[in-house]
Order: structure tokens, then C-alpha cells, then sequence
């Protein structure tokens, strides 16, 4: 009954917007991605009530982690040595209700509501999400599972993971559904990371959805903070994602990695962003991706290093490799530079499958097929090779096989 | 003082030892002169009826420039890239003819306009490297200098002008074919004012050995600079143009909008050259489009030294199988320049391939920044594109963005690209130094080799001017 009173609250956040947004606010603007085109919001209003709910598919056991699924909090298993230490996972109601002041801190700050229509339509439909806090030099050697099971309707999801000094995290935020779904599904991050800590994200993105998806994280490390950043894009639906690593603290690194699969007619736009401001900061984008079919995949790394970040570094690649004739993909390395005392590279590429490659395998006996998916396991397996979690790897490289699987 | 600073690297020694350099290289000098006809400040429909009317134009000209300029009415200003809002369309001039008559012989060249290229060095370069000159002062080509065996060989070298007139033929079927006055405003404006330029058709299976070069000068505060170069190499021709700039010094700013459309049919070859210094007070934002067709290959050596802000991407359409495209860039922003400069290489037809490469340099607070778009259509099959982009950011003040598209429509192609910005390089300035080199020399060295894949593309005299420019550039010695 208590947790009205936060749905109050939220109901007048969301009327203030209104009132603040005079002028009609623009749509985000990423190079070479026609945001219109993906048609985020399609429905007017989402706060229909759920007509059918999906049977909870995961089970948590005795994982570290909690479960979110029809539109609430289910399951939530938090280590009793870590509970002790302060570790808090609730949902924003029970955040609202129990943690005002950290709540109020940190939610919507990050990614501000004013800053384009897209977030504005968020967080006017914003209807559940999670708040994680990790208190200051906890160590934390499982990883956090996270799961996100999507519902028949459309969702809006906040996610605020606020991470204290010294501390070292590993989460893992896996999205999925029990079956395909067909609406429009947002999930905002808003990652903050003390000084001295680490924190390695990896986004498993597998729901079978034939929405449309808008994934928006950002992070914002402090001093000598690491953030370590591995999504992979596999869900059927159009997608939008923008991963912003915010390199303010002095002596902070940031990486992104991803590996994405666009297949049917997909549309699969990934922007990736890493902004240098603080000194010696490193900033690294390494994106390959696959084309299939008849879908599109535009690749945008943003480097920039701001004036006065100086002895720092922006290094990108983005690779693309195109499976069909009817796809059609973007690789858009983009370098904007205001300090000299810097080093910066971009590199990409596009290609078709090397025909030699494929031919050497042929002659080993294997039809092409099977030829095929190697050599795309190959390609990606440049980037899953770098992941610093066994486990991460092995999901990498099994969601891919199935993906791939579903191809044939 | 000259003199020492371009003996440098081995190379330009020995570049430096046949070119006299003694005389003082002022490029901020203004000759003056009274135009002959000028349609006055500003922009009306009146102003264009008077052009082509001064012109004596036939009359699908004048439509072409009025749907021009009604274009131009409806445009916008470019979204994106430098700050253009300084501009100022009202004051200036659309139009003036320096003199009644064209030259053909430098003897009859009036004084005043023969003392800015002797100044420039064009007569010496001339006797000593070119195979015709065709000059550009003010708003007209005045002088206009073709080798007998062009004549001969059926080579039309005149400008552009005069192409309307003489060669109506090849004229309408190539004008305005490749860049439409709707691209975008400041093609629209060109399309309604455009006038001078250089006209080139080089007939079947001709080869010009020798560069064709002219040089462009603005002159008079506030003129505005609108030609129109028109460049035909017809089937299995061969050709290459060199265009130079060099522009007096003025307070108020001057608009440089030139179009330049480069046909190269089957087989054939065309490299383009240009070589920029406009006064830093000069907007360059030109449209540069080349069209290759089966087997033929379409270079652009295009270096930028000056100017306040320059946009330019020089396009190559690869329209025929096999079709070959290149871009060879320098680009140098110093202080209160912005150089947006980049590629657009455009694959349309299967087995093409291109290749861009783009050296920038920023210092002082310039901006250098590439900005290209690599695209293979649907039927680009088998084709293959490769781009580089190094830049050197020389100081704390200076800045550079790299903004590279690829959009990709075919899966059976492929694309590298990779691009590299740092700061000079302070291992080969320690090595040089502690070999006794001044820091200041040093710097200039290391330059000049980041900058040589460009300069070893140049005819000589381009070499060792562009080297003495950048010598002035690192010393401050202009603008």
C-alpha cells in the first residue's frame, strides 16, 4: 500500500516533465541512424494493464542475482555476507520507500529526462526498474546475474547501479523472454562507479522479440576507476543502442566491446561512445558484427577526447562482415579530437567471407554451411577472445551457435 | 630568410637548388584596377538576367541560372561542419569582368594583372614547366595561353566562357550533368552566377604528356569567385590538370564557390591537382565531382594550406565496371582556419576499387577535421575501398575530428579504414635534436615527411611551392 505513495511521486515527476518540456524536445541525433526509421514508441500509451502474464522462465537457484519479470521484482538472492555489508538490491518503489536519499541522488541524473524526445518518452512510461547499490570495498567474486524477462506489452525499465570505491563487480544483464513478444521495451542504465573500483558489465541480449528495443547505458567512473563493457546484440527485434562511457575521473578506462548478429529485416543500430575528459584516461571500442538476410547494422564508435584530457588515449575498431547480398551495413568510426597530448587510432573494415577461407574448409570435408558459421565464429571470436570472464565467453559463444542455429 | 627554411630534407635541397627563391614571397599583395563590368553588391534575379545577358548566353543558359538561383532562394545552410554564419551574401560581389578582350599572347596582358603572376611566378613556371596556362583574374579568364600541338591534337583548352560559346555541343551534354544546382545552396548559387572556370576536352585516345595547369586568383575586397570547371576525357584519353591558389590579403571575407564536374569515359585517365592558399579570410566551399566509367581511373591531388574555412569533398562516381578512384590529401589548418575537407568515393558499379588518403595537420588553434563517405551500392560487387587518415594535432590549442562514413548496401565487398591522430612525434623530435637540429627545424622536418606521399605527387614547381609554404606555415611567416 506504502509503495502508492512512490507511484504518486513518480506521477508528479512525470507531470513536472510535461510542464518543463515547453518546446518540443528533438530526437537523439547518432551519425547515420535514422531514429524515426526504428520507430521506438509506436503505441501512443503503454500503461495498459498486463492482459496475459508469461510464466517466469528463470530459475535463480542459488545464483547472486534477482529476477525482474512481469513487471515486478521476483525473485531476488543476495549472499548473506554481502547483505550484511549493505549490499541492497529492490526495486525503485522500495528504493523510493527505503532509500530516499541515495534514490533521489542518483535517479535520473545520469541520463537526464530533458535530453532528447526518446528519453523523455522513457521516462513518461517508465513503469519499473531496479535499483543495485554495492557499498564502499566489498569484493565481490560471483558474478551478479540480472534478469530481465520481457512481458507481452511494452516496458520501461531504469536501471540505477551505483557501485562504491574500491570495490570490484562483475554483472551480467541478461535479457530474455518465454516466448516471442511484440512490444516496445526500453531499459535505461545508469551505472556509477566509485574511485578505485571495477566493474565488468556484460549485456546478453537474447529476448525473442519482435519490437522494438531501445538500450541506453551509461557510466560514469570515478578516479582510477575501470569500466569494462561487453554486449552482445542478438535479439530479433529493431534495436537501438547507445553505451556512453563518461571518462571523467582522472586516470579511468573505459571499454566497450560487442558482438552483434542482425538477421530477417532487422534494423540494428549500435552507438557506442567513449567520451575522455579527466587526465590519462583510456578510452577503447572494439565492435564487430554480422549482417544475415535482409537486415541492416550500423556500427558507430565515437571517440572524443575533450581539451585538457591530456596523455590520453581513444583507440576504436569496428569490422563488419557481411553474410548476404541484401544486407546492409554502416561502420562509422568517428574521432573528435580538442587535446593534442593524446594518441587516438580508429580502424574498420567491411568484408564478405573470405572465399579462400571457405574454400579450405570445403576441402577438409565440411559442406558450406558448417563452413560458414566458422568462419562467423571465427570473426566474432575476435572479440569474445578478449573477454576477460571464462564465463561470459562461453555464454558468448553459445547464444551465437544458436543464433546461427535458428539460421539454417 | 626563404631561403633557408625550405632546404630541409634532402629532397627539397635539391628541388631548392634549381628554383630561384631569393625574391620576396608576399602573398598579401592587391593589385589595383577598375573592372570593366561589374553587376555591383548584392544578389537579385536582375543580377543574374545581366550576367548571361553581359555574357551574350544562349538562352537555356539563362534558364539554367534563373531555376538556379531559385533553388538557391529555397536553400538552407548546410547542417553540419564549420560555422559558415559570418557569410555575408548581401555585400558581395556576384559578377565583374576585369577586361573587354581575352589574350591569347603574354605580351598583351595588361601590366597590372602580368605583375600579380610575375610576383606569383607564373611566367617562369611557365617557360620552364607548362604546357599552356590559363589564368583566372577576377571573374574572367583574361589570359589564356595554348600549345600549338594541343590545336592539333584536337585538345580543347579554354574557358569556360568561351566553351558555352564555341562548343555548344560537347558543352550541353556535359554541363551540369554530374553536380545539379539542387545539391546544395552554395551549388545553387554557383549554378546562377557562375562564370570563368576552365573548360578541358581531351578527344579519344589522346594523351597530354604534360600537365594543364591554371592558376586562380580572387582580387578586389569582397569578390566572389564562381567558376565553373567542366572537364571531359573521352575513351581511352589521358590527361592531367594542375589548378593553383594564391589570394591577396583583405580584411572583410571573400566566397569561393567553385564547381568543378570531371568526366572520364571508358578507359580513360584524369588526375586532378589542386593546390589551395587562400587568405585567411576566404570561405572555399566547393563541389567537386568526378564521373569514371569502365576501366577508367579519376585521381584528386588536392592540397589545403589557407583560407578561413574551407568544405570540400571531392567525389569520385565509380559508375563503370573496373572504375578506379583515388584521393591524395594535405590539409594544414593554422590559426583561424577550418579545414573540413574530406572523400566521397561512390561505388556503383562492380569491381571498382578507390582509395583515400588524408594527411592533416592543425597548429596554432586551426581545426582540421576529414569527413568522407565511402559507399558501395547494390551492384558494387567485388569491389574495394581503402581509407587513411593521419593527423597531427601540433599544439594544445589545435583540434581535429575524423568523421569517416561507410555505408555498405552489398555484402561481396570490402573496406579498410583506419586513421591515426596524435601529436608530433616526440621520439623523432628527440633523435633529431640530439643530432644537433634546431627544435624549430626538426618540427618542419618531420612534417615535411608526413606530408611526402602528397608532395612526391606534384609537378616540381607545386612540390617546392608547397613546400616553402609549409616552411612559412611553421615559422608563422604568413597570416
Amino acid at each position: 500500500m506504502q509503495k502508492e505513495s512512490y507511484f504518486q511521486w513518480l506521477h508528479d515527476f512525470q507531470k513536472r516533465l510535461i510542464q518543463q518540456n515547453t518546446k518540443k524536445l528533438a530526437l537523439p541525433l547518432y551519425d547515420k541512424i535514422d531514429v524515426k526509421s526504428l520507430q521506438i514508441f509506436r503505441e501512443q500509451s503503454q500503461k495498459k494493464s498486463t492482459s496475459k502474464e508469461l510464466p517466469v522462465k528463470t530459475n535463480l537457484a542459488n545464483e547472486f542475482g534477482f529476477v525482474f519479470a512481469q513487471n515486478q521484482l521476483m525473485k531476488v538472492n543476495i549472499p548473506e555476507k554481502y547483505q550484511k555489508k549493505g549490499l541492497i538490491i529492490c526495486d525503485l518503489a522500495t528504493a523510493w520507500l527505503k532509500h530516499q536519499d541515495l534514490f533521489l541522488n542518483y535517479f535520473a541524473k545520469l541520463i537526464s529526462p530533458q535530453e532528447d524526445q526518446l528519453v523523455f518518452e522513457h521516462y513518461q512510461r517508465l513503469n519499473g526498474g531496479v535499483l543495485i547499490f554495492i557499498p564502499d570495498n566489498l569484493s565481490i567474486d560471483e558474478t551478479l546475474q540480472a534478469y530481465f524477462e520481457y512481458p507481452v506489452d511494452s516496458q520501461s525499465l531504469q536501471i540505477i547501479l551505483i557501485v562504491g570505491k574500491n570495490t570490484k563487480l562483475s554483472i551480467t544483464e541478461n535479457q530474455l523472454s518465454a516466448q516471442k513478444v511484440d512490444g516496445d521495451y526500453t531499459i535505461f542504465g545508469e551505472i556509477y562507479l566509485g574511485s578505485n573500483s571495477t566493474l565488468s558489465y556484460v549485456v546478453n541480449d537474447q529476448a525473442k522479440t519482435t519490437g522494438h528495443n531501445y538500450f541506453y547505458r551509461r557510466f560514469l567512473p570515478q578516479n582510477r576507476a575501470v569500466v569494462n563493457l561487453t554486449s552482445g546484440e542478438f535479439t530479433e527485434g529493431n534495436v537501438l543502442v547507445s553505451n556512453k562511457i563518461l571518462l571523467k575521473g582522472n586516470d579511468t578506462s573505459g571499454e566497450v566491446k560487442t558482438v552483434a548478429i542482425a538477421q530477417q529485416d532487422q534494423i540494428c543500430a549500435i552507438n557506442s561512445r567513449v567520451t575522455n575528459y579527466g587526465l590519462r584516461t583510456r578510452g577503447n571500442i572494439l565492435q564487430h558484427g554480422v549482417i544475415l538476410d535482409r537486415s541492416k547494422l550500423v556500427f558507430n564508435g565515437v571517440g572524443e577526447i575533450i581539451k585538457g584530457s591530456r596523455g590520453s588515449d581513444s583507440q576504436q575498431e569496428n569490422r563488419v562482415l557481411m553474410l548476404s547480398e541484401n544486407a546492409r551495413g554502416d561502420a562509422n568510426p568517428i574521432l573528435l579530437i580538442d587535446e593534442n597530448d593524446v594518441t587516438a587510432g580508429h580502424a574498420a573494415s567491411v568484408g564478405r567471407i573470405d572465399e579462400e577461407q571457405l574454400y579450405y574448409l570445403e576441402s577438409r570435408g565440411l559442406n558450406a554451411d558448417v563452413a560458414k558459421r566458422l568462419i562467423i565464429r571465427g570473426f566474432l571470436e575476435s572479440v569474445i577472445t578478449v573477454v576477460e570472464s571464462h564465463k561470459t565467453r562461453e555464454m558468448l559463444r553459445s547464444v551465437i551457435e544458436r543464433s546461427l542455429a535458428i539460421d539454417d | 630568410m626563404v631561403e633557408a627554411k625550405t632546404k630541409n630534407t634532402k629532397n627539397n635541397e635539391e628541388i631548392a637548388a634549381k628554383v630561384d627563391i631569393n625574391e620576396n614571397f608576399d602573398y598579401g599583395f592587391s593589385d589595383k584596377f577598375t573592372p570593366v563590368f561589374s553587376t555591383g553588391r548584392g544578389l537579385t534575379e536582375e543580377v543574374v538576367r545581366s550576367i548571361s545577358r553581359e555574357k551574350n548566353e544562349p538562352q537555356w543558359m539563362l534558364n539554367y541560372r534563373l531555376h538556379a538561383f531559385k533553388v538557391y532562394q529555397q536553400s538552407k545552410m548546410p547542417d553540419y561542419g564549420p560555422d559558415l554564419s559570418e557569410l555575408n551574401f548581401k555585400d558581395m560581389l556576384y559578377y565583374q569582368k576585369p577586361t573587354d578582350r581575352k589574350y591569347r599572347d603574354w605580351a598583351d596582358v595588361p601590366d597590372t594583372i602580368k605583375e600579380t603572376f610575375e610576383r606569383l611566378g607564373v611566367p617562369q613556371a611557365e617557360r620552364k614547366f607548362l604546357a599552356g596556362s590559363s589564368a583566372q583574374y577576377e571573374s574572367e579568364v583574361v589570359y589564356h595561353n595554348m600549345k600549338k600541338q594541343f590545336d592539333q591534337l584536337g585538345i580543347i583548352f579554354t574557358d569556360t566562357d568561351t566553351a558555352l560559346h564555341e562548343y555548344p555541343e560537347i558543352f550541353k551534354k556535359y554541363f551540369g550533368k554530374l553536380v545539379k544546382p539542387n545539391l546544395n545552396k552554395f551549388t545553387a548559387l554557383n549554378g546562377a552566377v557562375w562564370s570563368g572556370g576552365t573548360f578541358i576536352y581531351v578527344p579519344k585516345n589522346v594523351e597530354v604528356k604534360v600537365p594543364i595547369q591554371s592558376y586562380f586568383r580572387i582580387n578586389a575586397e569582397n569578390s566572389g569567385q564562381f567558376e565553373r570547371t567542366l572537364i571531359v576525357v573521352d575513351e581511352g584519353a589521358s590527361v592531367n590538370y594542375v589548378e593553383g591558389c594564391t589570394a591577396p590579403n583583405y580584411s572583410s571575407d571573400s566566397l569561393h564557390a567553385a564547381v568543378v564536374e570531371v568526366f572520364v569515359e571508358p578507359n580513360a585517365y584524369c588526375r586532378y591537382t589542386t593546390i589551395q592558399n587562400w587568405s585567411k579570410n576566404v570561405y572555399s566551399l566547393e563541389t567537386k565531382r568526378a564521373q569514371a566509367m569502365e576501366n577508367s581511373t579519376m585521381e584528386w591531388v588536392d592540397g589545403n594550406l589557407g583560407s578561413k574555412t574551407t568544405m570540400k569533398y571531392p567525389a569520385v562516381y565509380l559508375d563503370g565496371r573496373g572504375a578506379k578512384g583515388t584521393m591524395l590529401s594535405v590539409a594544414i589548418a593554422s590559426k583561424g582556419v577550418d579545414q573540413d575537407n574530406g572523400a566521397r568515393m561512390i561505388h556503383n558499379a562492380p569491381d571498382t576499387t578507390s582509395s583515400i588518403i588524408s594527411k592533416s595537420i592543425s597548429k596554432d588553434g586551426g581545426a582540421v577535421d576529414y569527413r568522407g563517405t565511402v559507399r558501395f551500392g547494390p551492384h558494387s560487387d567485388r569491389s574495394f575501398c581503402h581509407v587513411e587518415c593521419d593527423t597531427i594535432i601540433m599544439d594544445e590549442e589545435s583540434s581535429s575530428d575524423t568523421i569517416p562514413y561507410n555505408e555498405i548496401l552489398n555484402g561481396n565487398v570490402t573496406m579498410e579504414h583506419e586513421a591515426k591522430v596524435s601529436k608530433i612525434s616526440e621520439e623523432q623530435l628527440y633523435y633529431l635534436m640530439s643530432r644537433g637540429i634546431s627544435e624549430e627545424k626538426a618540427t618542419e622536418m618531420i612534417v615535411m615527411g608526413f606530408v611526402e606521399p602528397f608532395t612526391k605527387e606534384l609537378p616540381m614547381e607545386y612540390a617546392v611551392e608547397l613546400n616553402r609554404l609549409i616552411g612559412m606555415e611553421f615559422v608563422g611567416g604568413i597570416g
